[in-house]
């Protein structure tokens, strides 16, 4: 039963990233239509540039904050570029992405090489109930739960916010009420690098990474995302959550290396079964 | 003019509305008015022609460009965003004159908070003038069809519009809601706002409209003032004619 929990905490932690990845996801699609394959390399940015950061001497903390920064900042240049024009299809900018994310691997290789790297999180166990769990899988949960909330408040309760929620319900609706979509969709890429990198930079400590690892992180962010349709954030968070407690009780009790197919199966029986419920009428 | 695929739906239309005119423009169904709606407020581009805003050329113009000019528009089919209330939608109207842009709300929050209740003053006020100061804070689209209607006309207006433009704002009101809209109509003509008006009901414009242009397979038939639109043989062979005919 302890161990039962232990691999709960420890799937909920991942799950906490892919939800962070998800959510990445799904902003940028329900303002700009365009789904970001480089929405994992965030990710791996993230952790390489907090990687340098501390190994410069930056303090734990504001090394990864000012890492996440930078993928936001890093998040405006690929909207920039997958965006193009005003008026470039949603289809075109996300073969953008690809190249993008691909091409991102030159990137890495170049400046960090093509090994592993990782980082100290925090250290230390936390004893809850009886099962010990690191203080890094509470961070990354704590995290999540918090930039989870922070972003509902900010699309509910901001004029910003409204703003990129009229985008995502009508765009050219919101076009002829003087909203410039262009640029809420630079945003929404700012957002997802934010999201992105912050998964990054808790995930390191945790797993290793390497310059083709946004793949990995892509396809359970991604599968979390379409869990929720790509449109609802509550639903990909929950997606995320469940894929990351499938994957570490496959881990835990069968093989690690089956973790991410027998997930993304589970996740597959997931979506069917609520395809039936739901009848083929609704989406 | 403006074609779709080889089928001309607008063609040598002109309308010209100068402020303070409440301009009609009726027609039978697929005569082009909404088309014309649409290439004025740049939803649609025109293949060739004009549009004069204020003495300037807006037809190359990107929509929200021209919503910034202030032409505000609402749409025939019903277009409110949906997870919003009723006063975040009509909120949202005033993106054609908030100035701040990204950085703004970034970096300037103190201006970025005084802004936005201004905007929210003038939301609450755009939403007692159509009569719902009630319903603001329920969901926009858990409204009956006519209350979405006027909900819109709001967000037009509280995007503070030079010319309005309304597709058939009056369909699905009823009597006395139809009543208080053409009086909400006859006073922002007399503020000065410029209104083009589509409307199915011909009585509702021509009690409201000081001039009025008839369209009929895209193109304009006839244009006057309503007394001599109601004698136009022209028109009632297109559409007058017909419409009692059918009625």
């Amino acid at each position: 039963m302890t161990l039962f929990l232990q691999y709960l905490a420890a799937g909920i932690a991942s799950g906490s990233t892919f939800a962070l990845v998800a959510t990445g996801f799904v902003v940028i699609y329900r303002v700009t239509g365009v789904i970001n394959f480089a929405q994992g390399v965030f990710a791996v940015l993230g952790g390489f540039l907090a990687y340098s950061l501390l190994h410069a001497g930056v303090a734990h903390g504001l090394a990864e904050g000012v890492a996440v920064l930078i993928t936001a900042a890093i998040g405006l240049v690929v909207g920039l570029v997958a965006l193009g024009r005003r008026g470039t299809p949603p289809l075109a900018s996300l073969i953008v992405t690809l190249g993008l994310a691909i091409f991102s691997y030159a990137v890495v290789i170049t400046v960090w090489g093509d090994l592993p790297i990782s980082y100290d999180g925090l250290s230390g166990l936390l004893a809850i109930g009886g099962v010990s769990m690191q203080r890094q899988y509470v961070l990354i949960v704590g995290a999540a739960v918090v930039t989870f909330l922070a972003l509902a408040l900010f699309f509910g309760r901001t004029y910003l916010g409204m703003a990129l929620t009229a985008c995502s319900s009508d765009q050219r609706a919101a076009r002829l009420m003087g909203i410039d979509v262009w640029r809420m969709g630079l945003l929404a890429f700012a957002v997802g690098g934010a999201l992105g990198g912050l998964a990054g930079v808790l995930l390191t400590p945790l797993q290793p990474v390497q310059f083709d690892s946004d793949v990995g992180i892509a396809v359970n962010g991604f599968a979390a995302a379409i869990f929720g349709g790509l449109v609802r954030p509550v639903t990909a968070f929950a997606g995320g959550l469940v894929l990351g407690v499938a994957e570490a009780m496959v881990a835990g009790y069968y093989r690690s290396s089956y973790e991410t197919a027998i997930a993304l199966a589970v996740m597959l029986a997931l979506m069917l079964w609520q395809a039936s419920r739901r009848g083929p009428t609704e989406e | 003019m403006r074609s779709f695929g080889g089928v001309v739906a607008v063609d040598g239309a002109s309308v010209a509305v100068p402020s303070g005119e409440l301009h009609g423009l009726i027609g039978p169904n697929g005569a082009g008015k909404s088309t014309l709606f649409h290439l004025i407020s740049g939803y649609l581009r025109a293949d060739r022609g004009e549009v004069i805003f204020a003495g300037q050329r807006v037809e190359r113009l990107p929509p929200h460009a021209r919503a910034r000019l202030g032409i505000s528009i609402a749409f025939q089919a019903v277009r409110l965003f949906r997870g919003m209330t009723v006063l975040e939608n009509v909120m949202v109207g005033a993106h054609s004159w908030t100035r701040h842009g990204l950085l703004d709300a970034a970096l300037r929050l103190p201006l970025h908070g005084r802004e936005e209740a201004e905007i929210r003053e003038q939301a609450a006020s755009a939403l007692e003038r159509v009569g719902l100061p009630h319903l603001a804070s329920r969901a926009a689209e858990s409204l009956p069809l006519g209350q979405q209607r006027c909900v819109q006309v709001a967000r037009a207006l509280c995007g503070r519009p030079r010319v309005l433009l309304l597709d058939e704002p009056a369909s699905g009101l009823r009597w006395a809601e139809r009543e208080s809209l053409s009086a909400l109509l006859a006073q922002l003509r007399a503020e000065g706002l410029a209104i083009l008006l589509v409307e199915h009901d011909v009585r509702f414009v021509t009690r409201l409209a000081s001039a009025i242009t008839v369209m009929d397979r895209g193109r304009v038939i006839a244009s006057g003032v309503p007394d001599e639109i109601r004698r136009d043989p022209a028109v009632i062979a297109a559409y007058l004619g017909r419409e009692r005919a059918s009625a």
